[in-house]
């Protein structure tokens, strides 16, 4: 029982230390228990030589306390030989480097130091075995050999698991990856939860309590009742064809106007961004422009465009247009003005730096916009389709509204609120695919 | 969850709780004392324009308790007034027929009655507009015939959707396209030459033919299809004030008669100006007491005010709900008998020696006219 209790308890202390280092910092902590279950503890006093340069590359060390000097030797070409660590200082990581055998550096102990030894290829074996999790630390090592250790980069490359790299993962795979590690924590659960009270609370206030002012509510159970009805009362369920129509042809609006906006409104930011001259000309009207509610825009939309599916297409696109475009121009002046004087250095014509420096460095901006856009244009669909005259969620709220077909005005902002939600979801997924830069920098950083 | 997410959620649930508390129960105070009363009417709405006299003259307060208290609020469409009155925010409402009927269908969230008639007519709700380069027809029946294959729109599921749809049951066409607009954006369309017809209500129907915008070519009176008003109460307001029901219904009458007299004509007008915007006093004229030519549809006979629910006011009731029942707009073919109280302007009527129709809007000579 002792004995039990005195090896939990330098389990324990070996995941402490492990977790100050660099590469296991952040490691899941079943990870960080198995690295541990197969350290071995050793202790060197003052001025013990722990390896030399030349040694076989067989364990790895973390310092658990005391101090160590670890010097290179003139060949390895580091920018700084001498390196001292303390606790959580992690050393002996040759081994990891591809086609590399034997030591980089000697290493001794400047005071009595306590170090935690794992056998390399035990080490490499483990976090073989959780690809993703393993992958992780072996970047981070490859991260740690480079900075901490001023190490040509040429030189620090780890050699690779059995598994994916992150670098090497698809799009897919990381956002598989995100999700798993989404699923793993409390977000949606908690998610769950919000959904549970709100419904609960919607319940309990219409049906329940009939609280003043909720009584009056369509209750719960009368729009589940009235939306999955073979016979709905007021002719719209998941059961008639009506209602997949009216997704389909507000699906298919939103698209073309978020298409457009996307189009015109990335371009315009971008050359909002990019200009002065430009901006100082169009942005005050732009401005102005902005603030100006969509219904306002419904007559004249409809005098303007013959067509008036081209006029629900123009009320739907213009509030997504000013959305993108303003998070484009922010985007473009959020980028750092020395990547552009280092692509200036570099030799960069203007056109260059607007290719691979300005574009790319607005992205994430961008993509922030265009989910705002998508949304934005999905809550412009009700006052858009006031003008169509048939079909869509937004004619259906409206209609609905008109003549006082409660569930049915709860129906269609449901739907509309899934249908825009899956939309936004899609335009993130894309977003990913083309920042897979930003999407490993989240998921590193478990996000 | 941990603590402060759950204290997060209570809270939140308690303020809405609370918020949701401070709307206080419909309150009106005892029979006798004085009450305070929220009335929504549709000066929109030429039919219901008994509203605007009430208001600009003030007869209800000749019965009301003294010290009480009347709040007006505009509704462009009744659909907002039904809104606001299901919702407890309005006690009394002026509508049209569709829209008075569909209130008293949605028991489940307010109990809401008819208490009298505001008219009934043919071309108040029931007129056929169509664009201005439309040719010029002989006479309405061949205008209702040029309808099929043509664009059409109506403010679905009101009176007009009711009369449009009817007109082409009877004369067998069909549109190209029968669209659900509301009448701002039927006007716009109008005027971007969008549209070939549509079915509109008093005082724009007048007010889109005096802009040129379009012409009336036929109305309920070509296919003998009427449109009525309504005036609504709330059942707990009828239930705890039977005093105020009579004393507004008295002052209802007297207005409904204010309006019908011809010497009263400029006088209504000008109450009629005064609460709306976007309407000259000649279009508001028109809408009332001009006459349309009858190869359109017109005639000399503008609003009926029959007052209480006779046998033509009910069959009309009874067949716009059959309309809305078909277009799923109520979950009912028929109204609740007590959803029509008919008491209350029967009574009045007894008491001050009158019998329905009450009196008649007829067409006044276009030299009385506003310039």
């Amino acid at each position: 029982m002792e004995a039990a209790a005195t090896a939990n308890g330098a389990v324990d202390g070996a995941v402490a230390a492990l977790r100050e280092s660099t590469p296991f910092g952040d490691a899941s902590p079943g990870l960080l228990a198995r690295v541990a279950a197969i350290a071995r503890a050793a202790r060197y006093p003052a001025g013990a030589r722990i390896y030399s340069a030349g040694d076989d590359a067989d364990d790895i060390f973390v310092v658990v306390s005391g101090r160590v000097d670890h010097v290179f030797t003139p060949e390895v070409g580091a920018r700084e030989p001498l390196k001292r660590m303390t606790r959580g200082g992690v050393f002996g990581w040759a081994g990891l480097l591809l086609g590399q055998t034997r030591r980089l550096a000697t290493v001794t102990a400047a005071e009595p130091t306590e170090v935690l030894r794992f056998d390399t290829e035990a080490l490499v074996a483990l976090l073989e075995s959780e690809s993703l999790d393993g992958g992780r630390v072996m970047e981070r090592f490859a991260g740690m050999i480079q900075r901490e250790f001023t190490l040509p980069a040429m030189l620090s490359q780890v050699r690779r698991l059995s598994g994916p790299l992150t670098e090497e993962m698809s799009s897919l795979s990381l956002t598989m990856y995100r999700l798993s590690l989404w699923l793993k924590s409390p977000r949606p659960y908690l998610m769950v939860i919000g959904f549970a009270l709100f419904l609960g609370f919607w319940y309990l206030a219409v049906e329940v309590w009939k609280l003043p002012r909720f009584r009056e509510m369509p209750g719960l159970t009368s729009v589940v009742k009235e939306w999955v009805s073979p016979n709905p009362t007021y002719g719209l369920s998941l059961y008639t064809e009506e209602y997949y129509q009216h997704i389909v042809v507000s699906v298919w609006r939103v698209t073309k106007a978020f298409v457009l906006a996307t189009l015109l409104g990335v371009t315009f930011g971008l050359l909002l961004g990019w200009s002065r001259t430009f901006k100082d000309y169009v942005f005050p009207v732009f401005e102005m422009l902005r603030p100006i509610p969509i219904l306002a825009w419904v007559p004249l939309a409809i005098v303007m465009f013959i067509a008036t599916e081209s006029a629900v297409v123009y009320l739907a696109f213009l509030a997504s247009f000013f959305a993108t475009a303003l998070n484009t121009m922010l985007g473009v002046e959020s980028i750092d003005e020395s990547y552009i004087r280092a692509a200036d250095c570099l030799g960069a014509n203007r056109r260059q730096v607007f290719r691979h420096v300005i574009i790319p460095g607005a992205l994430p901006f961008i993509f922030t916009g265009l989910q705002i856009s998508v949304g934005v244009s999905w809550f412009s669909l009700v006052a858009a389709e006031m003008v169509s005259g048939q079909y869509g969620l937004g004619y259906v709220i409206n209609t609905s509204y008109m003549m006082v077909r409660y569930p049915t005005i709860i129906i269609g902002m449901v739907t509309l609120g899934i249908v825009g939600y899956v939309t936004s979801a899609m335009v993130r997924v894309a977003g990913d695919y083309m920042m897979e830069w930003r999407v490993r920098e989240l998921a590193l950083s478990e996000r | 969850m941990n603590r402060r997410h759950f204290i997060a959620a209570a809270s939140s649930i308690a303020a809405a709780a609370s918020l949701s508390g401070a709307a206080l129960a419909q309150e009106y105070g005892k029979p006798g004392g004085p009450v305070t009363v929220v009335v929504g009417y549709q000066p929109y709405y030429t039919q219901s324009w008994s509203g605007v006299v009430m208001r600009g003259k003030k007869f209800y307060e000749k019965y009301l308790p003294k010290g009480s208290n009347v709040e007006f609020q505009i509704g462009l469409q009744g659909a907002i007034i039904v809104n606001n009155m299901l919702a407890g925010k309005q006690h009394i409402g002026y509508m049209g027929d569709m829209p008075s009927i569909v209130a008293t269908t949605k028991t489940e969230v307010a109990d809401v009655r008819l208490v009298a008639n505001l008219g009934l007519a043919y071309d108040q709700c029931n007129a056929f507009l169509v664009r201005n380069d439309a040719p010029q027809f002989k006479n309405d029946q061949e205008a209702i015939r040029w309808l099929a294959g043509k664009t059409v729109a109506v403010p679905k599921g009101s009176c007009t959707d009711r009369f449009a749809q009817a007109t082409f049951k009877r004369f067998n066409i069909q549109p190209k396209e029968y669209l659900n607009q509301n009448i701002e954006v039927i006007t716009s369309n109008f005027r971007a030459g969008k549209l070939d017809a549509a079915v509109m209500w008093q005082p724009t129907t007048s007010r889109l033919v005096d802009e040129g915008l379009a012409r009336l070519v036929a109305t309920g009176k070509s296919v003998q299809e009427n449109d009525g008003g309504f005036l609504a109460m709330r059942a707990d307001l009828i239930k705890a004030r039977p005093d105020v029901v009579k004393a507004w219904l008295q002052a209802e009458l007297d207005a409904q008669l204010f309006i019908a007299d011809p010497k009263n004509a400029a006088e209504v007008i000008k109450m009629a100006k005064e609460q709306t915007t976007g309407f000259s006093e000649k279009v508001l004229w028109n809408s009332l007491y001009g006459r349309y030519p009858d190869a359109a549809g017109g005639g000399e006979m503008r609003n009926t005010m029959h007052y209480t629910f006779t046998p033509e006011a009910r069959e009309l009731i009874t067949r716009a709900a059959t309309f809305l029942h078909s277009i799923k707009s109520i979950n009912t073919e028929k109204v609740r008998p007590e959803a029509i109280e008919s008491k209350w302007t029967e009574e009045i009527l007894k008491e001050r020696g009158l019998k329905a129709p009450i009196a008649q809007v007829k067409a006044l000579p276009a030299s009385q006219a506003p310039k």
